[in-house]
């Protein structure tokens, strides 16, 4: 388990240092490698994530060209247990220092801007609200057309096909319309946590 | 060792570990940890230019069930290893200079 700690903490350390979600997976991909071909070579599993190092400096040093001031490796010994201890005190402590930015700035903004928020909301749940009714009236003015179809078939065949034809039609636009309900309500909902929280996660 | 000196020397390194057959991560540590330091952190970022810059190809290589990334030399890094091994020719030169005064 030991391991687990030691990559997720990488993956940690790679995040902080700004590095893409690609280059993220390559890095933790070569890790993997390097560790079951130390695996298969006989060293276990402490000795492996020592032979690592910190998780810290490694996120510093396989950025390589842009990151010439890298700490020397030799000078610290990796710690499997301590490691753990330190990297979790340290994200439970900017985890805090994020929410405390958070609040602050929460009741600034709660304060200035909560008519222009309570009308924006009121108006974007009208807005969702009435798109998606409309949906669900498409939807069944489709199933209506459906049972009228089969409540004519005795007279023509024709009559069927064309209100089959048309129910397909009108499922096929509600939907659309509900599905865009849905993402309209999505990013209202983004839109108005940003509005009170910021960016979050990013200092 | 002066690390813009390494870099220079690693880079050449493993293009010479690589020349004759292809070879993995692991193994390339291996072949170069006798002669000069080099951990894993180290390695990473050179292969990542050799790569960009051509001189390697990479391919990923089922092993036991899992897939290692093999590194082969290119034409374009058959060159770049002539040319450093000429630098390295005049850097002997530098050295037994050195040695004499």
């Amino acid at each position: 388990m030991k391991k687990k700690t030691w990559f997720n903490q990488l993956e940690y350390a790679l995040k902080r240092n700004r590095m893409e979600k690609g280059e993220r997976r390559a890095v933790i991909n070569y890790y993997n490698e390097m560790f079951q071909d130390k695996r298969d070579d006989g060293l276990s599993e402490n000795e492996i994530l020592s032979e690592f190092g910190y998780p810290e400096d490694v996120a510093r040093s396989v950025r390589g060209a842009d990151s010439e001031k890298r700490v020397e490796k030799v000078a610290r010994v990796y710690d499997a247990e301590e490691t753990c201890e330190y990297v979790k005190s340290r994200e439970s402590n900017q985890r805090v220092q994020v929410k405390e930015q958070g609040k602050h700035r929460n009741v600034v903004l709660i304060i200035l801007l909560l008519p222009l928020t309570l009308t924006l909301a009121l108006l974007g749940f009208a807005l969702w609200f009435t798109i998606i009714m409309s949906g669900v009236a498409v939807t069944c003015a489709a199933i209506a057309s459906l049972i009228f179809g089969f409540y004519l078939m005795t007279e023509n065949i024709g009559v069927l096909i064309m209100s089959v034809g048309a129910c397909l039609m009108l499922s096929a636009i509600g939907g659309l319309i509900c599905s865009f309900g849905g993402f309209l309500a999505k990013y209202w909902g983004k839109f108005l946590k940003w509005c009170f929280v910021g960016k979050g996660e990013r200092r | 060792m002066d690390s813009q000196l390494k870099k220079g020397l690693l880079e050449g390194c493993v293009l010479a570990a690589i020349r004759d057959e292809e070879s993995y991560g692991y193994k390339i540590i291996g072949q170069l940890s006798p002669f000069i330091e080099i951990s894993e952190s180290t390695l990473y970022p050179i292969l990542k230019r050799l790569e960009a810059s051509k001189l390697v190809n990479t391919r990923n290589r089922l092993y036991n069930g899992r897939l290692r990334k093999y590194y082969s030399i290119t034409e374009k890094g058959k060159v770049r290893l002539r040319e450093f091994c000429r630098d390295m020719d005049q850097i002997m030169e530098i050295y037994r200079f050195l040695r004499r005064g």
